[in-house]
């Protein structure tokens, strides 16, 4: 049976069309990141590799979750078109090892065939890419290639992934020969969340604090403590984020006086972590962009000299820092684009009878992106915000002296939101069709 | 006889290469419930999407009567129908098709908010309906709270909150049990005929279809029988 359905699904590019070109792009940009990562942990020259490991692993760490909830958008996308046949099978008597082995086989295939042409993105676009200069010259073809060895680490990572999603997936719903179905019932987010977020990050400062100066010395102590520094309140701020997100969209569904708004409010309230997945990537990445960028800013109010070692590395540093938000931001909006897609795809009866009703394609496409819009300027102004509070002096100082700095700050954000628009912009051909067809 | 509110000319629709209505002429009047019945693939639900402005007919005209003159409903654009069905026809599908996010008294509060009316009044005035099926205390549950009957009654709260000139439902009771169908029959047919706009209704049930004033039965897209002709007839 398994064979006979494998068989078949290439045959039918609305099965595999959108998944297997959501898992290329995600692992298009994952191997590009992943060879940028390795370009400065190879640079020939050995003192600027001591500098440029902790500025990559910084960007590594940074762009870890927005990565991450690419991937699992492509998964979730991987999941959707396999419903109506899964209940079929059912209702032709299929057990649930023989659903649980077809779904495994179809989504690792699927995956597969993406990461394949994953692959090619990467191999096709390392020519632009690599004009990027870095340490002194452009990175290059031959910076960026990871090499037969770890590229297939990488593919055999996100084939396991893709896989390992499926299979969870499948548990979080019932197959049944009416059809599959999922919980409905609105995702709560509690308050401890934001407790265990707070203390984790009182516990890191309480560390540092104790931990003696001297021992400070020991480079391995001090990547520890760094990497905690920076990946503590990384995770504390994805437990708190939804919170922060669910009290925010509470406000706005209390003012909302249209109809999209409330219905925009509501589906960002139905699960904050899901919205939050979407869009809360951005949030560090912002939130050290901001920072990063204030500090490049100050920096570079000291005249180097044109051709010095410093000013290679200022250069640098504030390039990685600007592409670094980039890329967050361009994983996000392909995340939402994907998961969109996904939602429309999961919603697609519901879109079909309100446009019976009436409910025009612009009012639909207007409820989706009020929800994601509105929830990425949430995300992005509490980040703002909060690096401007946390490193005030610096950021004021930059404000006061060096408007080109806010400039580029501000049009990077810009950027990031029109990039997300974007992404929102792409689903409307699926949500057309959706409205039309059923 | 009251007046005619919906007349179907001569209505044609081709999809591929299947004629799903051929030549199909019908009068729908003020206060009366149509039942559309026949086989699967007889028509009738292509018939009620053309009737409701979703579909437009490859030949012949559907026009709509109201207080305002006669629109020509299969003459206007997309959007001006769209406009129509969400601001003078009601709908009820077999499958409720709430937003499950929004709670019932939002989903029916939705509608009038689509045609402009501001959200507390919306949403007082779909307090009143939900409260007159039978669903107050139940106003603030989300769909996945209700019953399969309660959710139709939303959604029957949803398709009459504006008043519309015409309902138009799909199986409404399709998938309820005999009992709750008959429930929620009832309260369609009240709130629908009750305040004089005609329902058409499309089913495959004979009981529910014996209950509406007039029968017209379709096959290979076209009407074989119409219970109102046969009156006259006799």
């Amino acid at each position: 049976m398994i064979r006979l359905f494998l068989h078949r699904i290439f045959a039918e590019p609305a099965v595999w069309a959108l998944p297997v070109a959501g898992f290329a792009l995600t692992s298009g940009i994952g191997f590009m990141v992943f060879g940028g990562a390795m370009y400065f942990y190879t640079v020939e020259q050995e003192w600027l590799r001591e500098i440029y490991w902790v500025y990559a692993t910084a960007a590594l760490i940074l762009l870890v979750i927005p990565m991450f909830a690419l991937m699992s958008s492509a998964a979730r996308l991987l999941a959707r078109r396999r419903d109506e046949r899964l209940a079929g099978l059912r209702l032709l008597g299929a057990g649930t090892a023989q659903l649980r082995r077809l779904v495994l086989a179809e989504s690792g295939l699927l995956a597969a065939a993406g990461i394949a042409g994953g692959a090619v993105l990467y191999v096709v676009l390392m020519p632009l890419v690599g004009l990027l200069p870095f340490a002194g010259a452009p990175m290059g073809v031959g910076g960026l290639w990871l090499g037969p060895g770890l590229l297939g680490a990488a593919c055999s990572t996100l084939l396991l992934f893709a896989v390992g999603s499926a299979f969870l997936g499948l548990r979080r719903v019932e197959v049944t020969p009416l059809g599959v179905r999922t919980r409905q019932t609105a995702q709560h987010v509690k308050w401890v969340r934001a407790a265990v977020a707070v203390g984790g990050v009182v516990t890191i400062l309480a560390v540092y604090t104790l931990v003696p100066n001297t021992a400070l010395q020991s480079e391995a102590l001090t990547a520890v403590v760094a990497f905690g520094l920076l990946s503590i309140p990384l995770l504390a701020v994805q437990l708190i984020g939804p919170w922060v997100l669910k009290v925010i969209t509470g406000w706005q569904l209390k003012r909302a006086r249209t109809p999209e708004r409330l219905i925009a409010a509501r589906n960002v309230l139905e699960s904050p972590q899901q919205m939050w997945r979407q869009v809360g990537g951005i949030a560090v990445a912002a939130f050290i962009g901001v920072i990063a960028g204030c500090g490049v800013g100050l920096i570079s109010l000291a005249e180097f000299e044109q051709g010095t070692e410093d000013a290679m590395i200022f250069g640098d540093i504030s390039r990685g820092v600007w592409l670094t938000l980039f890329v967050a931001f361009l994983m996000t909006a392909c995340s939402v684009g994907l998961n969109q897609t996904a939602q429309i795809l999961d919603r697609r009866e519901l879109y079909f009878g309100l446009s019976r009703m009436g409910v025009s394609l612009d009012q639909l496409n207007r409820i989706r992106r009020l929800s994601v819009m509105r929830s990425l300027t949430a995300v992005l102004t509490v980040a703002v915000a909060a690096a401007c509070v946390v490193a005030m002096p610096v950021v004021g100082w930059v404000i006061l002296t060096s408007p080109a700095t806010v400039a580029t700050l501000a049009g990077v954000l810009a950027l990031g939101v029109v990039l997300v628009q974007l992404g929102m912009l792409v689903t409307r051909p699926t949500m057309r069709s959706m409205t039309l067809g059923g | 006889m009251t007046h005619q509110l919906l007349t179907a000319d001569r209505l044609t629709k081709t999809f591929g290469t299947t004629r799903a209505l051929d030549d199909v002429s019908l009068t729908v009047h003020a206060g009366e419930s149509v039942a559309i019945m026949g086989p699967s693939g007889s028509g009738k639900t292509t018939l009620m999407h053309l009737l409701s402005g979703i579909l437009s007919p490859d030949s012949g005209q559907v026009r709509f009567r109201s207080a305002g003159g006669i629109l020509t409903v299969s003459g206007m654009s997309p959007e001006q129908r769209a406009r129509l069905r969400r601001d003078r026809v009601g709908f009820v599908f077999q499958e409720g098709l709430l937003l499950p996010e929004l709670t019932a008294r939002e989903n029916v509060a939705v509608a009038l908010m689509l045609s402009g009316t501001g959200r507390r009044e919306a949403e007082r005035q779909a307090g009143q309906w939900l409260a007159s099926l039978g669903l107050a205390g139940m106003e603030d549950r989300r769909p996945g709270e209700l019953s399969g009957g309660q959710k139709q009654r939303v959604a029957i709260a949803r398709a009459q909150v504006t008043h519309p000139e015409v309902v138009f439902a799909d199986e409404p009771t399709g998938a309820l049990d005999s009992r709750t169908s008959e429930q929620v029959l009832e309260m369609l047919q009240g709130s629908t005929v009750g305040r004089g706009a005609p329902l058409v209704l499309v089913t495959h049930d004979p009981q529910v279809a014996a209950r509406c004033s007039r029968l017209v039965r379709l096959e290979d897209g076209r009407i074989v029988h119409d219970s109102a002709d046969a009156e006259v007839a006799r």
